[in-house]
């Protein structure tokens, strides 16, 4: 009688255990994933991003062989992630010596060239708010790109100043960020070059260097 | 004595058996989820949309985002959306577009939200006009001389972009979005 009571209770407790634990964790994905996003993902970037100085990008996203991790995180940001084919994305949210974007400051964000993207695609260089929500400004410059009339040099090579107030060298080249606070910039380059998706990492991609910093 | 000690054993290891099957349920309960939530963000978002529209109808956005656009983090300032839900339970549809000077891109997304086909200024090249069939993961008719995308689930999500070039440019943009069209094929 004894024994086959403590058997009894035996099994329904490892039932219990085992429901209430699978429960568990299924109720606790959604915050971890937002946890993890929030606090690991963007700043630090995981397995999967690839670095190149201050910038970031993952070129694993949106096909069978992603990771259940990543499908999930895009799910969560946007559902329209794009295959790196059709486009990378690179985030930076720190200067070229690893000191925050921050509003207070003004930024030089110089380009050697035309970013390697195909003629069929685009580039664009777009700022973010804390929020990564596009900012506000009277004129609605809420990036510059391909299509915007940019003063180059000679050489091709040219210069972006990211601030809050219009910047005093040339108003083409200039892109506001917010008035305070934490901003993040994303350079987009639809339709990449084939250098540009075998060896990100060894792209040239933009300086970012804080003008007016100490 | 000896016995005493074989028995707090047998708890220790009972108590380790029982940690085990806790965190293996645990990790197991978070992996569904987390392969699951995709599933269910599709189907929230292709639901949503044959709600507003109904299936295989494109739904256009004419402005581009602003600072007031919260439907997505960090969305573009370069590309007008146009979306669809496609369901292929009634046999393949043909997916149209005009022919476009500047670059634009129909995405096709199953229900896991894996991204299985591209149409569009990369595929086809500027100034093509697109035309291909979509059929379910099983068709087996006659396709004719038709580019056939095959869908790996019935419910498919596309996401049409088309680039634009500042606000005078947006009626031109208006007509590339006009011209995408889901048809039924006979075939």
């Amino acid at each position: 009688m004894r024994p086959a009571g403590a058997f009894a209770a035996r099994v329904a407790a490892i039932v219990i255990l085992t429901v209430g634990a699978y429960a568990a964790g299924w109720i606790s994905m959604l915050p971890l994933l937002d946890y993890a996003i929030e606090r690991i993902l963007i700043p630090k970037g995981l397995s999967g991003t690839v670095k190149n100085g201050p910038w970031s990008t993952r070129l694993d996203l949106a096909r069978s062989s992603t990771s259940a991790a990543a499908r999930a995180y895009v799910a969560q940001i946007g559902l329209a992630a794009n295959q790196a084919e059709e486009a990378i994305y690179w985030n930076a949210f720190t200067d070229g010596t690893g000191q925050l974007l921050d509003a207070r400051h003004s930024y030089a964000v110089h380009f050697d060239g035309r970013p390697p993207v195909a003629d069929v695609g685009f580039w664009s260089l777009t700022v973010y708010d804390a929020d990564s929500f596009l900012v506000a400004n009277p004129e609605k410059r809420y990036s510059v790109g391909d299509r915007s009339l940019l003063t180059k040099r000679a050489d091709g090579s040219f210069t972006i100043v990211v601030s809050h107030r219009g910047a005093s060298v040339d108003v083409e080249n200039w892109l506001p960020c917010p008035a305070e606070g934490a901003f993040s910039l994303t350079l987009r380059m639809y339709v990449p070059l084939p250098r540009a998706l075998e060896a990100p990492q060894a792209i040239a991609m933009p300086q970012i260097a804080c003008l007016d910093c100490r | 004595m000896k016995t005493v000690r074989i028995r707090a054993l047998a708890s220790a290891s009972r108590v380790a058996a029982y940690f085990a099957l806790v965190v293996a349920a645990y990790v197991a309960g978070l992996v569904s989820a987390l392969i699951e939530y995709p599933r269910s963000e599709f189907g929230r978002t292709w639901e949503a949309v044959v709600r507003d529209r109904g299936a295989n109808s494109w739904l256009h956005l004419r402005e581009l985002s602003d600072e007031t656009s919260r439907r997505l983090v960090r969305p573009n300032d370069d590309t007008l959306y146009s979306y669809a839900a496609v369901d292929l339970g009634q046999g393949p549809r043909l997916i149209e577009a005009r022919a476009s000077d500047r670059y634009w891109s129909v995405q096709f997304m199953r229900d896991n939200t894996d991204v299985f086909a591209y149409v569009g200024s990369r595929t086809l090249g500027l100034n093509r006009p697109a035309r291909v069939l979509l059929v379910p993961a099983d068709f087996s008719g006659d396709a004719k001389d038709l580019e056939v995308i095959r869908a790996p689930s019935r419910r498919v999500w596309l996401l049409a972009r088309f680039l634009v070039d500042g606000a005078d440019d947006l009626p031109r943009a208006h007509e590339l979005q006009d011209g995408l069209r889901i048809l039924p094929y006979g075939g």
